[in-house]
């Protein structure tokens, strides 16, 4: 393989990457193992360490390049159809100028009950669609149980509920990986009261990563490492602004058949169980927001416009 | 594969293959629908979704896959129809294989696969998104479609005002038409798309933030042999105070600086006052003759600015200065006077409803007027202009009402509206002039057909239909409000002499 003739990538006007060292350096030569719509999936040569290739729909995730426009991915994604391994070291000749760095961590915030509980209702008012595997349901469901076990910090619950949620579920980032992620990026955003219910989690998943895929791995590892994709961030930031989460469920429906909501069930469940800061073992029941069920978030039964 | 009792399971392994969820979910649905199908399912291979097929009776005994892998399960009532139902799901799954076995994806359900799609096929990249979809996922679809540099046509409503703001502020930016939300209408270099006529290309450049109301405008310019440049849609609600009319202002625009247009109009409802001096400063700045067809506000040439407060009114003064006078054409005879002294309206055309409505009022005549295409009357079923039955139904109805004495219609031809609007509207009046007749009254039916010579109905065709149910067909939406009014006053003159 090391002999096979290597396609270049092209050089791109501008790419967003996570703060840090530069993911062309850790995957310098990568075979795609998966040409998506949003997403292009490289895997090192020698470490089979992975590259997500993504574009502004998408936006960036941890380890990856996020190109500015859907053209520069479909450039790349014709690359992929090769069988030559793609070289990705002429993006290090990029100027450091059209070069930005993102941190994908979370910074703790304040995070707003009405928010949560509009999160939260949506979530819960989400109609199962699916059956058996197929659905993301149970998953969803089970994201409460695991981050209440978490804050409760009680490990073999927690055990328990992961070895459910570890790569069950709809997806190639199946539905249970989404919620884990979810919750820990929650509890990161609330900051020191969850820490301990977050370090838990943390400290039980690896022992789980076999049993989910190398694609939900990567993005499992990286939760663990405290990174998360600007997705993840967007369902973040209207935890702190109620008036965001509308916008944000819109777009998360987007996500995927699933992801964007198995995300932001883990999300709600997690800032649900640690509110409020100052009782971080206690978990808190929020009260529903009138009309946030069905008033704002129920979807239209039919649109004239559709037929 | 295995059976239990009388139904086979079957499993198809696809090692280290991931497809998206949305493919794989649609794909299950599909082949679901397969007689003899009773389960798909289609998972990564991982412990936890193989104790999930395994507490649903969907995991095969000899399984063997690993978490990376892609495993298709089919349950069905015998081997055959499993085999095949495995196949059409490995079908599905797979379209191009090229020489390398790397596997690409199927129909184009997104703005990025369609871009995709057009890229592998060798096409020329897209320039315009249409979007139908129910409102909740039009501003993603739209914002998608705008970030990839195309313009945007959507059809969709239920659109919240705050999306619509952000969304136009975007394409703004971007030098781009986000024409809509709930844009029924345009016709962007001789495409039509949504509800159009087939109009002759001409001088005449429209901004509308009216559907009906530019394809009444529209259609009465081809009729004056003048023709249509470009029609512009914005969406209803551009001109509002929270919009600004920044589309409208971007078409301006692009029709100040387009060769192809002589003339400019703008069509709309009456904007609220700064919306509107703003509009008209900036229509009378384009350079080329302009007319603001206003609904409802008083005619005026006091300024730069032609302003007519009627759709027919807007159409001879475009048509005029374009060179080619419109001549309406003469209205039918009408009969001596109504049954009733009640005048009732049943659009399919929003703006053609409030046209009447204006003119009805302007005269002090009363009058009913619905839109059936509103929101409150199609909530579950499709636009009359599509299906033209619950507006019949209501037409048919009529004639047992008593004190309906004039019935106001419209009907709407072009692309997109019904193959025969005017059969199932003609059935229904000749319904209701029967009943109203076997009770002693008569119904007078006064319509007009908002189409051109082209369109894909027959214009002659369906006007024919029409007259034959005893319809009285006139040129414009405007004549035939007008004829109302006649009526009206000819009831109150017999009526006067009567008592007299």
């Amino acid at each position: 393989m090391d002999n096979m003739a290597n396609v270049g990538v092209p050089v791109a006007k501008a790419v967003r990457i996570p703060a840090g060292p530069a993911p062309w350096h850790a995957v310098p030569r990568g075979l795609a193992i998966h040409v998506g719509t949003t997403v292009v999936l490289f895997a090192d040569v020698r470490s089979g360490r992975l590259l997500p290739v993504t574009s502004g729909d998408h936006g960036l995730v941890p380890g990856g390049v996020c190109l500015p426009a859907p053209g520069d991915l479909l450039a790349v994604a014709a690359l992929a159809r090769h069988s030559a391994p793609v070289d990705f070291t002429p993006w290090g000749s990029l100027e450091e100028d059209v070069v930005s760095r993102l941190s994908l961590a979370v910074v703790p915030a304040q995070i707003d009950a009405t928010a949560v509980a509009a999160m939260g209702a949506f979530v819960a008012g989400l109609p199962a669609a699916g059956h058996g595997p197929m659905t993301s349901s149970p998953q969803r469901r089970d994201a409460r149980t695991l981050a209440v076990a978490a804050v409760a910090e009680d490990h073999l619950a927690c055990h328990r509920y992961l070895r459910e949620l570890v790569g069950a579920g709809p997806g190639s980032t199946p539905a249970g990986d989404d919620v884990i992620v979810g919750v820990i990026a929650a509890f990161d955003r609330v900051g020191t009261a969850a820490g301990h219910a977050a370090a838990l989690l943390r400290s039980a998943l690896p022992s789980f990563l076999h049993r989910t895929t190398t694609t939900s791995r990567h993005d499992l590892s990286a939760a663990i490492g405290g990174e998360f994709a600007e997705r993840v961030h967007t369902l973040l930031d209207a935890l702190s602004d109620s008036s965001r989460v509308p916008r944000a469920m819109q777009q998360a429906r987007a996500w995927g058949a699933s992801s964007g909501l198995d995300l932001a069930a883990g999300v709600a469940a997690g800032a649900l169980s640690a509110m409020p800061l100052g009782s971080a073992h206690a978990p808190v029941e929020q009260p529903a927001v009138p009309g946030s069920r069905t008033g704002t978030f129920t979807i239209p039964a039919t649109d004239r416009r559709s037929a | 594969m295995s059976a239990t009792h009388d139904t086979t399971l079957g499993a198809k392994v696809f090692p280290r293959l991931y497809r998206d969820s949305v493919t794989l979910m649609a794909m299950a649905a599909s082949v679901e629908k397969h007689d003899g199908i009773i389960r798909v399912g289609a998972v990564m291979a991982t412990p936890a979704n193989l104790e999930i097929l395994e507490r649903s009776g969907m995991r095969p005994p000899d399984l063997q896959a690993a978490p990376d892998d892609l495993v298709i399960v089919v349950r069905g009532v015998d081997d055959e129809v499993v085999t095949a139902g495995l196949e059409a799901a490995e079908q599905s799954l797979t379209t191009v294989e090229d020489a390398h076995g790397t596997r690409t994806e199927q129909a184009a359900r997104t703005i990025a696969e369609g871009l995709a799609a057009a890229q592998r096929d060798g096409r020329d990249r897209p320039t315009m998104a249409t979007i139908s979809t129910p409102g909740t996922y039009a501003p993603i679809a739209v914002e998608q479609a705008l970030k990839a540099g195309l313009h945007v046509f959507c059809f969709s409503d239920n659109v919240a005002l705050e999306d619509e703001v952000r969304l136009k502020a975007l394409a703004v930016d971007n030098s781009l038409l986000m024409m809509g939300p709930d844009c029924g209408t345009a016709i962007i270099d001789g495409v039509p798309l949504g509800f159009a006529n087939v109009v002759t290309p001409g001088p005449v450049g429209i901004v509308a933030a009216s559907g009906t109301g530019a394809q009444e405008i529209s259609t009465l310019l081809d009729r004056a042999g003048s023709g249509v440049s470009q029609l512009i849609g914005v969406g209803g609600r551009d001109l509002s105070a929270e919009v600004g009319g920044v589309m409208t202002d971007l078409g301006l625009t692009i029709l100040a600086k387009d060769e192809a247009t002589q003339v400019v109009v703008v069509v709309s409802k009456p904007p609220c006052s700064v919306v509107a001096s703003g509009l008209l400063a900036r229509m009378a700045d384009l350079g080329k003759p302009a007319v603001a067809c206003l609904l409802g506000v008083a005619d005026s040439d006091d300024g730069p600015v032609a302003v007519r407060g009627t759709l027919e009114g807007g159409a001879q003064a475009a048509a005029r200065l374009a060179g080619h006078p419109l001549d309406v054409g003469a209205s039918p005879t009408l009969p001596a006077a109504p049954g009733a002294p009640g005048v009732l309206g049943l659009y399919t055309g929003g703006t053609l409803a409030a046209e009447t409505s204006i003119i009805l009022r302007r005269e002090g005549v009363q009058a009913q007027v619905l839109d059936l295409g509103d929101d409150e009357y199609t909530t579950g079923r499709p636009h009359p202009m599509i299906d033209p039955a619950a507006r019949a139904d209501r037409v048919a109805e009529v004639g047992s009402q008593p004190h309906v004495g004039i019935l106001l219609v419209d009907l709407v031809l072009g692309h997109g509206a019904s193959a025969d609007p005017a059969t199932p509207l003609a059935d229904a009046v000749r319904t209701a002039r029967s009943a109203a007749e076997q009770d002693g009254r008569e119904l007078v039916v006064l319509a007009s057909v908002c189409g051109t010579a082209a369109d894909p109905q027959g214009f002659d065709a369906q006007r024919a239909i029409l007259e034959s149910a005893g319809v009285l067909v006139h040129p414009s939406n405007a004549a035939a409000a007008r004829s109302a009014i006649e009526l009206v006053g000819n009831r109150a003159s017999t009526n006067h002499e009567e008592s007299a």
